[in-house]
């Protein structure tokens, strides 16, 4: 799933200022909590997996050497730093791009892709296919809608439900997929 | 940091919001404003929950095969400037009497497409091309009805429509049409689905309405289907769409003329 260990708000104060230190342990535990966030929104913005990888760390990147030199005044507030960081080099990658000439798609054939990560990327997907394998029927139906991309309400209609029960259930079954696979990625 | 309701410190939106207002599925289609956006990205990055919820809705779209909505890119010039040089209906096409409305018979189970479609091969049509199938939702007037339940499911349905929210007007209309298939319901369910990047199921539907004797939308009816099968890659048949419209009267004659002279001008004949 990509999504790293979990830190509370004040460990996040702390981890900014041991970063500051020059603590290296720290420095793996800011990876590995902002990667998965930073990526998910650089991929939901550039459209293209392959530049939000390679912009993901220059992310992660930029956001360390700020806090190494301590140009951090609110320890407390480094998620919206780094939130902040990335949004500006997004918005910077977009407009470089729209300057460039515009590039003819290529042919499916001939995209190359990292096939290391492609293998990784696979491997997550299957798990989570196991674990829609393992919701409750209507949950699965109301996940495979979903993935089809309707929203709550066609999928209310469909099923004979109301929204909010779509959406509660749909929540739910969304938290529950993210555990399994957590779960699953541990074993 | 995970599981509250309200808006963790420094973000201004809560957990609730993001379930009610389907803020995880419309930000990965980027239906979001640039503003909702970031405020999203600002809850994700500092609510467990939520950031959860969205990787795994994500990768359920990946590992199911889904695609979610039709993708939309923010918009490039050419794709502006096309959109702008398409001629749309500009007529405002009304909503008549149920009474005075034939349903469209006979019903029989919907064909994938008629049979001079299905026998074109689907091309991969160039971007000059599709540029044509650009649509524009024609603008819905509500005249009369006669209050039944299958008008209030309609004008539930057309509410929807006139917001620019096709997909729960798609869904409406669908039920509306498996009721009852009269002619207005199924050309505004071809215009959803067509909105919603659905172009095989609007071809279906377009095709009964087009065939239809239905003075006021079956000859609209045709033009969006000849859309629908630009996009679908069976230009030919989309053509000789055209050509059979193009020789009636009518604004969607006119706009049928346009398109041919448009597809001819590309070499397409």
């Amino acid at each position: 799933m990509g999504q790293g260990p979990q830190v509370a708000p004040q460990e996040l104060a702390g981890l900014a200022e041991r970063i500051q230190r020059g603590d290296p342990a720290a420095e793996e535990e800011f990876a590995a909590h902002f990667q998965g966030r930073v990526l998910a929104m650089l991929g939901a913005r550039l459209w293209d997996r392959e530049s939000a990888r390679e912009l993901c760390g220059d992310v992660l990147m930029a956001a360390l050497q700020s806090l190494r030199g301590g140009n951090l005044r609110e320890p407390e507030r480094v998620a919206a730093f780094v939130h902040g960081v990335a949004r500006n080099m997004a918005n910077n990658h977009l407009r470089k791009k729209a300057a460039q000439p515009r590039e003819e798609p290529l042919e499916p054939d001939a995209v190359v892709t990292d096939p290391r990560s492609e293998a990784l990327r696979e491997g997550r997907l299957e798990l989570v296919r196991k674990a829609v394998a393992q919701l409750e029927p209507l949950d699965r139906r109301i996940v495979a809608a979903l993935a089809e991309g309707q929203r709550a309400v066609e999928i209310a209609v469909r099923l004979g439900l109301s929204a909010e029960v779509v959406r509660a259930r749909k929540h739910r079954a969304l938290k529950k997929i993210s555990g399994i696979v957590q779960e699953l990625s541990r074993s | 940091m995970s599981g509250d309701t309200t808006a963790p410190e420094g973000t201004t939106m809560g957990c609730t919001q993001v379930q009610d207002q389907d803020l995880v599925e419309r930000y990965l289609d980027r239906e979001l404003t640039e503003t909702e956006q970031a405020a999203f990205e600002a809850h994700f990055f500092e609510c467990s929950d939520c950031y959860a919820v969205l990787t795994a809705a994500r990768d359920v779209r990946q590992a199911l095969g889904g695609q979610g909505r039709k993708r939309r890119r923010p918009a490039q010039p050419w794709a502006l400037a096309a959109a702008f040089a398409t001629a749309t209906l500009t007529g405002t096409l009304v909503w008549h009497l149920w009474d005075s409305a034939s349903p469209i018979r006979p019903s029989p189970p919907a064909p994938p497409s008629s049979p001079r479609a299905a026998a074109e091969p689907r091309l991969v049509p160039p971007a000059a091309v599709l540029a044509l199938a650009a649509v524009e939702p024609p603008p819905y007037a509500r005249v009369a009805t006669r209050g039944s339940a299958d008008d209030r499911l309609f004008a539930r349905a057309m509410s929807h429509y006139a917001k620019g929210q096709h997909a729960p007007a798609a869904a409406l209309l669908r039920q509306a049409w498996e009721r009852s298939p009269h002619a207005p319901i199924g050309f505004y369910l071809g215009v959803c689905d067509l909105m919603e990047g659905r172009n095989a199921e609007a071809a279906v539907v377009l095709e009964r309405v087009a065939g239809s004797p239905d003075p006021v939308f079956a000859g609209p009816a045709r033009l969006y289907l000849a859309k629908a099968r630009i996009r679908l890659g069976q230009v030919q048949s989309a053509r000789a769409d055209l050509l059979d419209l193009s020789r009636t009267q009518g604004p969607a004659a006119e706009e049928a003329r346009t398109l041919l002279a448009r597809l001819d001008a590309l070499g397409l004949h």
